[in-house]
């Protein structure tokens, strides 16, 4: 990996936040890097502090409650993010980085005609004057694949369906051509049909400008096609990276493992048991000493609940956080890949 | 249909039409015919605001129907009243979406789920409405300890528990579960799904499934239906529907959905069917095939005559022009 092609790298990011009931460590030690054209997708469920990443790499972290914990580090092509203040930042968010959320009806303004809240991410990042921002803004609709996006400029929020409201995020996100785009479960609020219109969109945007995409999801289905590597985040910690194929075809950690069996699949026969993953994720607040998966782990051994375990690397800087390999001298297949094919009938149970 | 399983519900050209003001309607179930055989789940799927949950909740007599006809074990569900009708409510059971706004945050969960156990008096003393209330905590995968909890103290997927715990207390026969598991995470749904795939052949239920996911509808039920702006467009069992889909609408669905495998998905993108547009506003639908306006194989006779549903093969119905 050049150094000199890197557009972020996050090193060792711990975030904290302060309740009532204690301190939750929402990220706890994450680290990766993110090429310029690249797509990564972050992947875990709910609470597993991908939403929190995010939000930090965007500056977005209110402090207090939130706090970044000491060793955090944030680099934007080698500046420091958390360093930020003042205009730098305000030109960092928005101008260089910009996020598309989840739940586009609670991001937009809803007393803000949809064309105004895009001209006024332009204003901010350009020397345009009003109309000729005013100008682009239509321009942005139309490219999001809105129609007669004359008139609905004048339009406010509530008067987009879902998927056109997703499609404003968009059009503000790539107002100021972003060098990286951070998608925050871009399509989890939309129907399949839209879900892949929105997804071909964030595409081709990517393409034209050739910016970097961190695509955060649950959803492994979404990011089969979509992205160049996968992180895949449990409780607080990545415990499995790699290139999308080695990810889907060959996962290493027993929760991606699961995760992948959990999805029921078209190509599946149906009326069969799901594979399900006993338990619930830790919580946050007293964060297991061992590795956090161990309580619902199929091949826990009493080493993982008592220290956490190595990266373990395989080819094409695939890695994997978890004692089945970590105790071995050279990494080998897990149990799990080999007794597969002689349980294949069991394996929906 | 060849098949002689004795039919649970039959609905018959059910129309649920909501007045908007004076001069417009929503409809939003319009002409939908579909019958429920003892022992199956029918899947009921579509994209949201297509009309299946309202079709769910009208099925129950939770709504009042505009045209047509329910029928459970015979009887007409909107014509009931007094002692049927409160029989009817204890044969069918709902489970709703939302886990969070479906349960009362001022119960406790033991009240939350005894109430139905008070209201058909199903417990003569307060020992055994206890016993029974435990019981279906344990059924559900919780235990004695939560009893006396509130819902808050609770994560979504032991709530989505606790409202099916409610919904069996009354043992009920028949149970429509509107989209029971799309509120919660990947492991989770799978859990929740195997258990009610369990309840369903220990306690010999028949579900109503409504889902928009519909690789989840592909494991869970044996015959499904597709829905489209308030209209049925194709009924067929589970792995005929999946193959073979007849309907351009559920072909395009069907493509739309990812498949989590970078090396199948590669080859699906470029046959993928792309759905231009939106699903168009169900207010004062004008006349025609509902899906014209989308639809890659659309005529102009699609544009004026309505299709119904015809039986293509045994058991396999489309409501399409197209042969």
């Amino acid at each position: 990996m050049e150094q000199t092609s890197d557009l972020l790298s996050v090193q060792n990011l711990r975030v904290s936040y302060r309740t009532y009931a204690g301190e939750v460590q929402a990220v706890r030690g994450v680290s990766f890097t993110v090429r310029k054209g690249e797509t990564i997708a972050l992947v875990g469920e709910s609470g597993c502090g991908k939403s929190v990443t995010a939000k930090s790499i965007m500056h977005l972290i209110k402090t207090p409650p939130g706090e970044f914990k000491e060793g955090s580090q944030i680099l934007f092509n080698g500046e420091d993010v958390l360093g930020f203040e003042g205009r730098r930042l305000t030109q960092y968010r928005g101008g260089d980085c910009a996020i598309v959320f989840q739940d586009a009806l609670a991001a937009l303004n809803p007393t803000m005609r949809v064309g105004q809240q895009i001209v006024e991410n332009i204003l901010h990042h350009s020397n345009l004057s009003k109309k000729e921002a005013k100008a682009q803004a239509v321009e942005l609709l139309r490219m999001v694949g809105i129609p007669q996006p004359e008139r609905r400029v004048r339009q406010y929020p509530h008067e987009f369906s879902g998927g056109m409201r997703q499609r404003v995020m968009i059009a503000i996100a790539f107002a100021c051509k972003p060098r990286l785009l951070i998608a925050d479960e871009p399509t989890t609020a939309l129907d399949v049909t839209i879900q892949a219109q929105i997804l071909n969109l964030i595409h081709s945007l990517q393409k034209q400008n050739g910016s970097s995409v961190i695509l955060i999801t649950h959803d492994l289905g979404v990011v089969a096609d979509l992205a160049d590597r996968i992180l895949v985040m449990y409780a607080g910690q990545i415990v499995e990276r790699g290139q999308s194929e080695d990810v889907f075809h060959h996962p290493r950690h027993p929760y991606t493992v699961a995760l992948l069996k959990a999805v029921p699949r078209l190509d599946q026969e149906s009326g069969k048991r799901l594979y399900s993953i006993q338990g619930t994720p830790p919580d946050l607040i007293h964060p297991p000493e061992g590795c956090p998966f161990a309580s619902r782990c199929p091949y826990c051994m009493e080493i993982c609940t008592r220290e956490k375990p190595d990266v373990t690397q395989f080819e094409n800087a695939h890695e994997a956080q978890c004692w089945l390999y970590a105790l071995r001298e050279t990494p080998e297949d897990a149990p799990f890949a080999r007794r597969e094919s002689a349980e294949e009938g069991e394996a929906h149970v | 249909m060849s098949e002689k399983a004795t039919p649970v519900l039959e609905v018959r050209h059910l129309k649920k039409y909501f007045p908007l003001g004076r001069r417009h309607t929503l409809q939003a179930v319009d002409d939908v015919s579909f019958t429920i055989y003892e022992g199956e789940t029918f899947g009921l799927v579509g994209e949201s605001g297509c009309g299946k949950t309202t079709c769910g909740r009208t099925c129950l007599g939770m709504y009042e129907k505009t045209g047509g006809e329910v029928r459970y074990r015979g009887q007409d569900v909107h014509a009931l009243r007094g002692k049927a009708l409160k029989a009817f409510r204890k044969d069918t059971q709902l489970v709703f979406q939302d886990p969070y706004a479906s349960l009362d945050p001022r119960m406790t969960v033991s009240d939350i789920i005894g109430e139905g156990l008070d209201i058909h008096h199903l417990a003569a003393t307060p020992q055994e409405r206890a016993h029974r209330i435990y019981e279906l905590l344990e059924m559900v995968g919780l235990n004695e300890e939560h009893a006396n909890r509130f819902v808050h103290e609770f994560s979504g997927g032991q709530r989505q528990r606790i409202g099916i715990a409610r919904a069996l207390a009354v043992s009920p026969r028949f149970l429509v579960l509107d989209e029971p598991i799309s509120a919660l995470d990947v492991s989770i749904q799978a859990q929740v799904v195997n258990m009610l795939m369990d309840f369903q052949k220990n306690l010999k239920l028949t579900y109503l499934f409504v889902a928009h996911d519909l690789a989840m509808v592909k494991v869970i039920a044996s015959r499904v239906g597709v829905m489209y702006l308030g209209v049925l467009m194709e009924i067929a069992p589970s792995e005929e529907l999946y193959a073979q889909p007849l309907h351009p609408y559920t072909q395009a669905l069907l493509s739309a959905i990812p498949i989590p495998d970078p090396s199948v998905e590669k080859e699906r993108k470029a046959q993928r069917i792309p759905l231009e547009g939106e699903v168009q506003s169900p207010i004062d639908v004008a006349p025609g095939c509902r899906f014209a306006s989308r639809c890659r194989y659309a005529t102009e006779a699609c544009r004026h005559q309505t299709p119904v549903l015809e039986e293509r093969s045994p058991g396999h119905f489309v409501a399409c022009l197209k042969k």
